[in-house]
C-alpha cells in the first residue's frame, strides 16, 4: 500500500490536541480517558460504570480464580480511595511539559533533509580530521563546485 | 488489499462495511477509478475554434482562449445523462447530443484580455483553487536585440510591456493587474512564474530580480520583497544613505580644496553607475562558496590552495552566472536555478553543453542553505527520495499532493530505476532528471487516470504533463496494475478511421479533467515545421 510521504508529518486524525495535556496515573486510566472512536464508546462508557461501583480489577477475568480473591469489592471507602480524583485544568496559564505536547514540524522533510547536509557541512572538520591524513577528506561531504 | 472482487456493486457494498487504513482514504476513494473509466469516444466533435488550456485542478472550470489570442472563454463542465430501457444497454449508441459540444460545456463568459497590439500567452495560467481566482499573461511582441541599459543582462530579449491579470473565475471580473515594461519573462508553460498558496513569484530574467507578490483574499496583487540587486527589504536604504554620506565627505573635502563651488546637482549623492557591487543575491552566493571551500579543509596551506583552484580560478564564471528559474520549496525557501546566459533555455539533451546550479535560498534569513550543481549525487538522492515536496503543491489542495511521482509510487521508481540503468552514463543521466529542477508550476494532471497504482500506459504517448506529445494512429492503452491486469479503456486521438496521411507530423494534447472520467483530445498536424525557440 502506498501511503504519501506527508501523512506522516501530519497529526493522527483522531487524537484531539488536549487530550495529552494531562497524562493520567495509571490506576485512574480506565476511568478517565475516553476514546473518541464511535464504536467502541458504548463499551467504554460501560466500562466505566462498572469500574466507579467496584474495584479496577474486580469483576474482570483472570487466569487464576484465586488471583485476586484478597480483594474487597464494593467497599465505598475502598473505592474512594483507589479513585482519587481528577485533576483537570480550568485555566489556561498551567502550561504542558514541553514532551507532551505534539506538534507538526514547520519543515517539510525535503527541506529538514537539505539542513541537515548543510549543517554537516559547514561543522569543522577539526576534531574529527587530526589523525588524518589529506586523502580522506574526499570521503566527506563537499560543497559541490562546477568543472566548466 | 482493500477490496477482494472488482465488480463496482460488490466494492460498494465493501465501502458500506469497512473503513480504510488512517490516511489512505483518498487512495480507497481512487479505486473506484478503476470501475468508472472513460470508455467511449466521441470522435472529430464540432467544437468552437478556440484553444483549449486546461481544465482548473478542482475540474469547475475549461479555460480557452480565442484564436485570435485576444479573448478568453471560461466554460463550466457539465455531465450528460441519459437513461436506457432496453436489455442490452452496453451496446446502445449514446444519443446524438453526445456528440455535441454544448452538452459536455455550458460557456461562462467571454472577457477580453489583450488590447490591439497584446496576445494572451496561452501557455499560461495559473490557478488559484482556495478563491478560485486565475492568472493570466498578456505580452507584447518580443524584441530581440535589446540594449543592454538600466541593469539588465546582455542577451535576455526584451518585451514592451507585460501584463499579468487576476482574474475571478465564477464570473471573470479582472480582481488586479501587474506590468512588467521593458522586461523579460519567460512565460510559456509557466516556466518563470510559480505560485505557491497565495504567494506568487515572477523571475524578470532581463534585470535579474525575483519578484514575490502576495494574492490576497480581495484579490489584490500586493509586492511584499524583490530579491537580486537587495535581498533585504533596508538594504537599498543603507546602501543610499552610506552613498550620501560619502558623497557629502567628499563635497566637503571638494569645498575646502576649490573654495567657493558649490554642488547642488542631487544626483552626486548616487552610487557611481560604474560601481563594483555585485548583486545582493550574488554575494550572498558567493561567499556561501566561499565558505563552504573554507570549512573543507584545516590546514591553512591546503585551504588557500583549494580556493585559489576552486573559486577564484572560476570567479568570473560565478559572477556571471543568472537566476533561470525559481520555484517555491515552503513559503520561506526558494529553489533557484542559476545558468549561463547562453545555456538558461536549455532542452534536456543540451545539458551537459552549460553546467547549471542550484540553490536553496532562505527569504527570510536570506541566506543560501545549500548549492549544487545540477549533476550532483546529492542532489539527485534528494530528488530521488523527496520529489513530490520538489513540486510544492499547496497545503490547500489535497488532492494535488497524490499525483504519482517516483517517490510516492513503486511503479514509477521501478521505471526510473530501469531508465538509470539502461543509461549509458550515470552522470548524463542524472544531469537530464536534474535538468527539470526546479519544477513549473501546476504542470502536472491531477487525474486519477494517471495514477501508476491504478494504470498502466505509455509514457510516450501520454502522461500527466500538458506538454504536446507525438500522435500515432495506434490506441493509447490504459492496462489495469492489479488483478486482472486487462486492457481498462482505450484513447486514440485524430479521427476514427485513421488518419488518410501517414506520413504527415502530427502531435497531440490531452486534457483529462480532474474528476469525471472525461477527456479531450486535440490533435493538431504540422504543415511545417515549427520554429525550435518558443
Amino acid at each position: 500500500m502506498v501511503v504519501p510521504s506527508t501523512f506522516y508529518s501530519q497529526q493522527p486524525p483522531f487524537c484531539a490536541h488536549n487530550q495529552f495535556h494531562h497524562i493520567p496515573e495509571r490506576s485512574q486510566l480506565i476511568s478517565q480517558i475516553t476514546l473518541p472512536i464511535s464504536h467502541s464508546s458504548n463499551f467504554l462508557e460501560v466500562c466505566c460504570s462498572l469500574c466507579l461501583m467496584d474495584s479496577v480489577l474486580g469483576n474482570w477475568p483472570s487466569y487464576d480464580p484465586h488471583n485476586f480473591s484478597q480483594l474487597r469489592t464494593s467497599d465505598p471507602s475502598r473505592s474512594s480511595k483507589m479513585a482519587p480524583a481528577t485533576y483537570h485544568s480550568i485555566h489556561n496559564r498551567d502550561v504542558p511539559p514541553a514532551d507532551q505536547v505534539i506538534n507538526t514540524e514547520h519543515k517539510n522533510i525535503l527541506l529538514r533533509e537539505i539542513y541537515r547536509r548543510a549543517e554537516e557541512k559547514l561543522t569543522p572538520k577539526r576534531a574529527a580530521s587530526d589523525n588524518l591524513i589529506p586523502e580522506h577528506g574526499s570521503k566527506q561531504p563537499r560543497v559541490s563546485t562546477l568543472s566548466f | 488489499m482493500f477490496f477482494k472482487s472488482s465488480n463496482i456493486t460488490a466494492r460498494i457494498f465493501d465501502r458500506q462495511i469497512c473503513t480504510p487504513a488512517p490516511g489512505t482514504s483518498v487512495h480507497y476513494a481512487r479505486k473506484f477509478y478503476e470501475n468508472l473509466v472513460p470508455s467511449y469516444t466521441v470522435y472529430e466533435v464540432e467544437c468552437p475554434d478556440h484553444s483549449f488550456r486546461k481544465f482548473t485542478d478542482d475540474g469547475q472550470y475549461l479555460i480557452s482562449f480565442s484564436r485570435n489570442q485576444q479573448e478568453l472563454i471560461v466554460y463550466r463542465p457539465r455531465w450528460l445523462s441519459f437513461s436506457c430501457k432496453d436489455e442490452d444497454c452496453d451496446n446502445h449508441d449514446l444519443p446524438l447530443k453526445a456528440k455535441r459540444f454544448e452538452s459536455f460545456f455550458t460557456q461562462l463568459y467571454c472577457v477580453p484580455l489583450a488590447s490591439c497590439n497584446e496576445l494572451i500567452c496561452k501557455d499560461f495560467f495559473l490557478y488559484m483553487e482556495s478563491n478560485k481566482f486565475g492568472l493570466f499573461a498578456t505580452s507584447t511582441a518580443q524584441v530581440h536585440d535589446a540594449p543592454a541599459v538600466g541593469g539588465a543582462v546582455q542577451g535576455v530579449p526584451s518585451i514592451e510591456k507585460i501584463t499579468f491579470h487576476l482574474l475571478r473565475l465564477e464570473d471573470g471580473f479582472v480582481l488586479d493587474e501587474k506590468v512588467f515594461c521593458n522586461d523579460y519573462v519567460n512565460l510559456a508553460h509557466n516556466l518563470g512564474v510559480f505560485l505557491y498558496d497565495d504567494l506568487l513569484t515572477i523571475v524578470s530574467l532581463r534585470y535579474q530580480i525575483i519578484h514575490i507578490l502576495q494574492i490576497r483574499d480581495s484579490g489584490n496583487l500586493v509586492h511584499v520583497r524583490a530579491i537580486g540587486e537587495f535581498c533585504r527589504e533596508d538594504d537599498e536604504l543603507f546602501l543610499n544613505s552610506n552613498a550620501q554620506g560619502m558623497a557629502l565627505s567628499d563635497k566637503n573635502k571638494q569645498q575646502q580644496l576649490l573654495g567657493n563651488h558649490i554642488y547642488n546637482n542631487i544626483h552626486q549623492a548616487q552610487p557611481n553607475p560604474g560601481n563594483s557591487f555585485l548583486s545582493g543575491i550574488k554575494q550572498r552566493l558567493l561567499s556561501f562558496m566561499f565558505r563552504g571551500l573554507w570549512n573543507e579543509e584545516t590546514d591553512d596551506t591546503l585551504r588557500v590552495q583549494k580556493i585559489r583552484q576552486k573559486f577564484y580560478f572560476h570567479f568570473q564564471d560565478y559572477c556571471d552566472l543568472i537566476i533561470w528559474k525559481v520555484q517555491f520549496l515552503d513559503r520561506h525557501h526558494l529553489l533557484i536555478k542559476f545558468g549561463s546566459v547562453d545555456g538558461g533555455r536549455q532542452v534536456s539533451r543540451h545539458a551537459d553543453t552549460h553546467p547549471a546550479f542550484v540553490a536553496v535560498y532562505n527569504m527570510d534569513t536570506t541566506e543560501i542553505v545549500s548549492f549544487y550543481q545540477n549533476s550532483a549525487d546529492e542532489l539527485y538522492m534528494l530528488f530521488e527520495q523527496f520529489c513530490d515536496h520538489f513540486y510544492a503543491t499547496s497545503r490547500n489542495s489535497m488532492h494535488m499532493n497524490f499525483i504519482s511521482s517516483h517517490s510516492n509510487n513503486i511503479h514509477a521508481l521501478e521505471q526510473l530505476r530501469s531508465i538509470k540503468d539502461k543509461a549509458s552514463s550515470s552522470s548524463q543521466f542524472m544531469k537530464k532528471m536534474l535538468s527539470s529542477l526546479p519544477f513549473s508550476c501546476q504542470s502536472l494532471s491531477p487525474s486519477p487516470y494517471f495514477d501508476q497504482s491504478l494504470f498502466r500506459f505509455d509514457d510516450k504517448l501520454i502522461s500527466a504533463t500538458d506538454r504536446h506529445k507525438q500522435s500515432t494512429d495506434h490506441p493509447i492503452k490504459f492496462i489495469l496494475r492489479r488483478h486482472p491486469y486487462s486492457l481498462r479503456f482505450k484513447i486514440k486521438p485524430g479521427p476514427e478511421a485513421g488518419s488518410m496521411d501517414g506520413r504527415a507530423k502530427k502531435i497531440s494534447w490531452f486534457l483529462f479533467h480532474p474528476v469525471l472520467p472525461l477527456a479531450l483530445s486535440v490533435q493538431q498536424t504540422l504543415i511545417m515545421q515549427p520554429p525550435l525557440n518558443r
